[in-house]
């Protein structure tokens, strides 16, 4: 009785599994994550286009006064042609500052299109340093979590985030104040050995999460960097 | 990432995670977005989970299934069934046929009866009917003891055996 009631379950599990498209989920999970990797590509082209446009913005509004600065230190007196020019520490000023700007721009966007740019490798490459950290924190944390007792680190693929100790009425805090915020608490019992017990997902970033003081599955839906969420987390925690 | 690990580990397990998700959300729309979910989160963490052990590394594709599908089932708020099965004392013999002599209608009857039944034992049934697990390796993914996965697919075996007889009265 009981086999033939074994082969009948195993026969309908067979036609169950019959009705299900698993090859057609494995195409759209390759295109899904062929969108993803385009998708990134193409943030990091538009930020180096938006980056190369601020440049030329910076340059066009001090080019004028650079160009007459160089008549003023190569002739001796100006010409009647030559328009009139403000003073020439005047411009030097406005030239520095030009400098300044330009600089500040490019090393901001420099960063911005690295940080992008290592989102989308990160993708491809194995994150030797997210995992050499990862497995640096998981190997340390002792059962009660790292860094000092129960601190909770945020592991992502731009570096390690401490936040402290979530305190009573974290999740409450962070669906009331950060909106998209989904906030699922799952069970310590059944996590594989050595992973963290919390998963933090962050936009088009995972991280790893260690703590022993509670166990939640967040997930951001807005945009951020790690730091920033990290710096939302710490007002959470003790 | 090489694209043949990703294939592997989609070939060696996308049924459990399936199953896993609709043995918790009864839909196969839900399980299908749980399964992507699942494989993109997978995804992210590659280089780590190529080298994982094969157990550690069912467990996490396990967990985070049942994370992703209880994450759907709290925002649809749908109400299931928690009832336990109760323990039979005495097994009714009933002469269960060959399997090529049920008929379709039978068949389709156990399956919405495998459908009906409380959570932890349809997740018991589908993951070692369905995804063909065994008892043991079932036990080490959900963190029951074997006995209790042993207990739980053979209460639901009853029980779809009972509504298979009541099948055969009715008829």
């Amino acid at each position: 009785m009981t086999d033939n009631m074994d082969r009948l379950l195993f026969d309908i599990g067979e036609e169950a599994n019959a009705q299900v498209d698993f090859d057609g989920m494995y195409a759209s999970l390759l295109a899904q994550k062929a969108n993803k990797r385009a998708a990134a590509n193409r943030r990091i082209r538009y930020m180096g286009m938006a980056a190369a446009c601020v440049i030329l913005l910076g340059i066009a509004s001090v080019l004028p006064g650079g160009l007459k600065l160089a008549k003023t230190e190569s002739e001796a007196a100006p010409t009647a042609e030559a328009p009139a020019a403000p003073a020439p520490m005047a411009e030097e000023g406005r030239m520095a500052d030009g400098a300044i700007l330009e600089n500040a721009v490019a090393n901001a966007c420099d960063s911005c299109v690295e940080e992008e740019f290592e989102e989308a490798v990160a993708e491809e490459a194995p994150a030797e340093e997210a995992v050499a950290e990862e497995t640096a924190a998981e190997e340390s944390a002792p059962a009660a979590g790292v860094g000092g007792g129960d601190a909770c680190l945020i592991n992502a693929d731009t570096g390690m985030f401490e936040i402290g100790i979530p305190k009573e009425g974290f999740e409450q805090y962070l669906k009331d104040n950060y909106y998209g915020i989904i906030v699922i608490p799952f069970e310590r019992s059944g996590i594989p050995e050595g992973s963290a017990d919390i998963s933090v997902t962050l936009c088009e970033n995972t991280a790893v999460w260690n703590t022993g003081s509670g166990v939640y599955y967040v997930e951001i839906k807005a945009v951020g960097s790690a730091e920033e969420f990290a710096g939302i987390l710490r007002s959470a925690c003790q | 990432m090489p694209q043949r690990d990703l294939e592997s580990i989609y070939t060696a397990h996308s049924q459990m995670i399936y199953w896993t998700a609709y043995s918790l959300l009864r839909s196969d729309s839900d399980a299908k977005d749980v399964t992507q979910n699942v494989f993109l989160r997978a995804i992210k963490h590659m280089g780590k989970l190529a080298d994982m052990e094969d157990g550690r590394l069912k467990a996490w594709l396990y967990r985070v299934a049942v994370n992703l599908a209880l994450d759907i089932k709290r925002k649809q708020k749908r109400e299931y069934p928690v009832d336990e099965l109760p323990e039979q004392e005495s097994t009714a013999l009933y002469d269960m046929p060959e399997p090529s002599v049920i008929t379709a209608e039978q068949r389709r009857m156990v399956r919405e009866a495998i459908e009906r039944l409380p959570d932890i034992y349809r997740e018991a049934v589908m993951l070692h009917y369905y995804s063909n697990m065994s008892c043991a390796d079932i036990a080490q993914l959900t963190g029951a003891a074997e006995g209790t996965v042993k207990s739980r697919i053979s209460r639901a075996r009853i029980r779809l055996m009972e509504l298979l007889k009541e099948g055969e009265k009715n008829d």
